[in-house]
């Protein structure tokens, strides 16, 4: 009898404890949802509980609202992006077509057919499949490496001049910072140039076409004295041009 | 007489298939036997027909070999008139 009276005893004390922290946690839930800083708890459960792919049915409903809100602005800006997109793809095809270049999937492919020392020049001569497809001043690339520049065609037959004929120039970037630098032809794929002694240029350097897109040369070499604000540097082709079976004509003005 | 055909033909083969300075040694040796006076020019005109780009440091002139290879087919003639 006695054991009984106790037991209820005990649970007439722990009553009003339980009562209290439901009501308390009540309160506490009300407030969170209902307050403006709600966004910024929603914020937080979303990063949290999201990234771990919580079953749709275990968020609340509000979480989803926002999710979709989301989404759906998510949404309308890639919409937007790609009009851009496409606008920026129709505008480049008709600037492309206005200035008369060609895509690089339809450059022309010749067939080497006489390279240096054997042609006698800093030349080359190519045979091309089709006449009337190269012009005078196309560029030579050969795997992204910038040659030279058609001086003569005669129907199939196409002669290069190589920018390492002596003589010839060609503009280049060069080092870092990068320098405009004017290359001059020394004979037998070797090139020259001057460049200020600021600019840190070492051997193995890649020297780019003014445009960025091909490659002239390699730095082999430099010379500097120190009564100079300048230092002449010493480049060559990265190819032999003995290797070379097939080249690609560029029409000039997009190099 | 084979030898003068032989190098003449081995000259001519040389324009089209081998490097530039076996042509011009080839060159040396005809212009120094003082006989075949056209051989040299019209080699040099097939060369720089066949090979010859505008060259900048020469204003785009393209017919170098031309005027050396005449030149030393004249000087190989004078030498031997003089000299003979």
């Amino acid at each position: 009898m006695t054991m009984i009276r106790t037991t209820i005893t005990r649970n007439k004390k722990n009553f009003p404890k339980i009562g209290f922290s439901v009501a308390l946690a009540s309160i506490f839930l009300i407030v969170l949802f209902q307050h403006p800083l709600q966004r910024v708890v929603f914020s937080l459960f979303e990063s949290i509980s999201f990234t771990r792919e919580t079953p749709y049915a275990l968020i609340p409903q509000k979480t989803l609202a926002l999710r979709l809100e989301k989404a759906e602005k998510e949404l309308s800006r890639i919409r937007f992006q790609s009009v851009l997109y496409e606008q920026a793809t129709l505008e480049n095809a008709k600037l492309k077509e206005f200035i008369g270049t060609l895509d690089s999937e339809s450059n022309t492919i010749g067939i080497v057919v006489a390279t240096p020392p054997q042609t006698h020049y800093d030349s080359l001569v190519i045979s091309v499949p089709t006449s009337g497809v190269i012009q005078e001043n196309d560029r030579v690339v050969f795997s992204n490496i910038l040659l030279g520049s058609v001086s003569d065609v005669s129907g199939r037959i196409v002669k290069a001049n190589l920018f390492s004929a002596p003589g010839n120039t060609v503009d280049a970037r060069v080092g870092e910072p990068n320098a405009i630098v004017v290359l001059n032809g020394e004979g037998g794929g070797a090139f020259s140039f001057e460049i200020p002694q600021d600019v840190a240029i070492a051997s193995g350097d890649i020297i780019f076409s003014t445009g960025g897109e091909y490659i002239i040369a390699i730095v082999s070499s430099e010379k500097a004295t120190p009564d100079s604000t300048s230092k002449k540097v010493f480049a060559h082709t990265p190819i032999s041009f003995f290797e070379l079976q097939f080249v690609e004509f560029v029409h000039s003005v997009e190099y | 007489m084979i030898e003068r055909a032989s190098l003449i033909t081995i000259f001519f083969l040389s324009i089209l298939f081998v490097p530039w300075w076996f042509s011009v040694v080839l060159a040396i040796m005809i212009a120094s036997r003082g006989e075949d006076f056209f051989v040299l020019p019209i080699g040099g005109v097939l060369l720089d027909v066949l090979f010859g780009v505008p060259v900048v440091a020469l204003g785009g002139f393209s017919f170098i070999y031309t005027v050396v290879f005449s030149a030393m087919a004249i000087g190989g003639y004078i030498l031997k008139d003089s000299i003979v």
